[in-house]
């Protein structure tokens, strides 16, 4: 019965955009809306949780209770609300509180600085900072030392500036989706990314000079 | 001048990323055609973003997700009360056995699907089946050490005795009536436990007279156990009962080269994903790499990146249970 339901609207199914797939749950509570949900987001947000979390397995538990958590919240959605956002915003909550679970504190701290400062000459000086440095600090490096260098330095970047790097580099979000996933103002978001990659780039000089020792 | 450098740097980072809205997205390509230097400076910012970010992970989800979680989502409706977000430290887990068993009948999932579901639930019980493992050793170690001044160690002071020997101490103290919690139910290495442990006086002859028998004695445990430390006097010498405040005790095993060296990276007990850890408090934790502290970095080496006794008392070394407590 659940089956042949399953077959009869596969083809449909596709059509749907995931803001009337969840609205429709909503409303009707079947698994199949749900199942496609779950299926859409597999890849995209398993990748954000994996990479964010550092640990598969946890981070496995925290997509499995992402979508508890969206099962349950469902009576809140509201017709036409971004699914993205809010499913990223409800998976961020419960990656950080797992994180804290196993003993990383993800840092809350930060820079309200770089929020009110001039960002337009900030953004010059960044991408002077990109391009100008010679090819770049780790062009030097050999690629799997590369990678690696990347992965330790993204680590030790305080936690939300981490956050949004992630969410806008290797997750494609838009910054007023981030804006909305971690409930700040689109400046912060930009500020820091900023924030982000001139730290990241600063580590990597400090890199370079340490290894010309 | 400088006004529009930045504005172009903003753009340009914007576009990169995706950011820019349809008709800002047009502007900005048709200037890109029409001023070379605009266009070059952005290869250039592209490259460089690239080098700084690309971390060559991919995180492919495990096979199977997204139909777990579906059925894991179809449990939990089925009751009333919900437990809280399973807390990796106490290494209980919310996915059991018993559950698979129910979503599998709530929903249809055909047999190609659900023989991932029923391994992945195995791992699951089987991580948790080597934390409680451990936790009993655990109580049955602190047990030892409130009666004696130290933790188990080689009954005659001999350092070159298998770090092993600590289970052949608590078997003869009483306290390891049950030889199956020295395996790790997750590797699946130690299939055949000792099914008996010989009395020390005994243990210590068979070195001598039947080398194979011991060599499989000592092997016979996945887990690796505290060898002690330098003690200030100069001798290496067990963990002293006051001493432990939240020291590692016992963890799954390091892994180890064709000369028996330690090989870096985790336990292969699970995947080589981590180790379980039992802390002298208790708890037995989940440690995703062999960072334990600042002042014990790793604890399957010592501070001077030995197999061998900690330099001092915080610096916590486990070795295999076939490692002499001196160490290689
Ligand atoms: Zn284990």
């Amino acid at each position: 019965m659940l089956k042949a339901l399953n077959t009869e609207s596969a083809t449909d199914l596709a059509e749907i955009s995931d803001e009337e797939l969840m609205s429709r749950y909503r409303d009707e509570g079947l698994e199949f809306l749900f199942n496609e949900l779950v299926h859409r987001y597999e890849r995209e947000l398993y990748r954000y949780l994996s990479r964010y979390i550092g640990d598969p397995a946890l981070a496995e538990d925290v997509f499995q209770n992402t979508f508890l958590q969206l099962h349950l919240k469902r009576g809140l959605y509201e017709d036409g609300r971004p699914v993205r956002p809010w499913l990223y915003a409800i998976a961020t909550h419960q990656a950080v509180d797992s994180l804290r679970k196993v003993g990383r504190h993800p840092t809350v701290s930060l820079d309200q600085k770089a929020g009110r400062s001039d960002r337009e000459g900030e953004a010059a000086n960044l991408i002077d900072l990109l391009v100008g440095d010679d090819s770049g600090p780790l062009s030097e490096l050999q690629d799997q030392e590369r990678v690696q260098w990347v992965r330790d330095s993204v680590e030790r970047l305080p936690e939300t500036l981490r956050q949004t790097l992630i969410l806008a580099y290797h997750q494609d979000l838009k910054y007023r989706e981030i804006a909305d996933i971690l409930k700040i103002p689109v400046g912060t978001v930009k500020s820091r990314l900023h924030a982000a990659l001139a730290k990241l780039q600063q580590m990597a000089r400090v890199a370079k000079r340490d290894e010309k020792e | 001048m400088r006004k529009n450098d930045a504005m172009n740097a903003d753009e340009s980072l914007d576009y990169l990323l995706g950011n820019l809205e349809a008709h800002e997205r047009g502007v900005f390509e048709h200037r890109l055609q029409t001023d070379p230097l605009l266009s070059e400076r952005l290869d250039q910012l592209g490259a460089s973003l690239n080098r700084l970010l690309d971390d060559g992970l991919t995180h492919d989800p495990p096979e199977g997700l997204a139909t777990r979680t579906v059925a894991f989502v179809a449990q939990e409706k089925g009751r009333k009360i919900h437990r809280p977000f399973h807390d990796h430290s106490t290494g209980r887990l919310p996915y059991r056995w018993a559950d698979v068993a129910v979503a599998a009948s709530i929903f249809f999932v055909g047999v190609l699907t659900i023989l991932p579901l029923l391994q992945y639930a195995r791992d699951r019980r089987n991580h948790a089946a080597c934390a409680f493992n451990l936790g009993q050793i655990g109580q049955k170690l602190t047990q030892y050490a409130s009666l004696n001044s130290s933790y188990p160690y080689s009954p005659d002071a001999r350092p070159d005795d298998p770090a092993g020997t600590f289970a052949v101490v608590l078997h003869d103290a009483g306290l390891l009536p049950d030889l199956a919690v020295l395996d790790c139910p997750y590797n699946g290495a130690c299939e055949h436990p000792v099914a008996q442990l010989p009395r020390y006086e005994d243990f210590k002859g068979i070195r001598n007279s039947d080398p194979e028998r011991y060599r499989r004695l000592t092997g016979l445990s996945d887990y690796a156990y505290h060898v002690g430390y330098r003690h200030p006097t100069g001798e290496i010498g067990p963990l002293e009962s006051r001493h432990a405040g939240v020291i590692p005790l016992i963890a799954d095993k390091p892994d180890h080269d064709d000369h028996e060296a330690v090989k870096p990276g985790n336990s292969p007990n699970h995947g080589r994903r981590g180790q379980n850890v039992l802390f002298s408090d208790g708890a037995v934790k989940w440690l995703k790499t062999r960072f334990v502290s600042p002042q014990d970095p790793d604890i399957f080496l010592n501070n001077d990146n030995l197999a061998q006794p900690g330099t001092h008392a915080q610096d916590s070394v486990l070795l295999s249970s076939d490692t002499p407590f001196q160490g290689k």
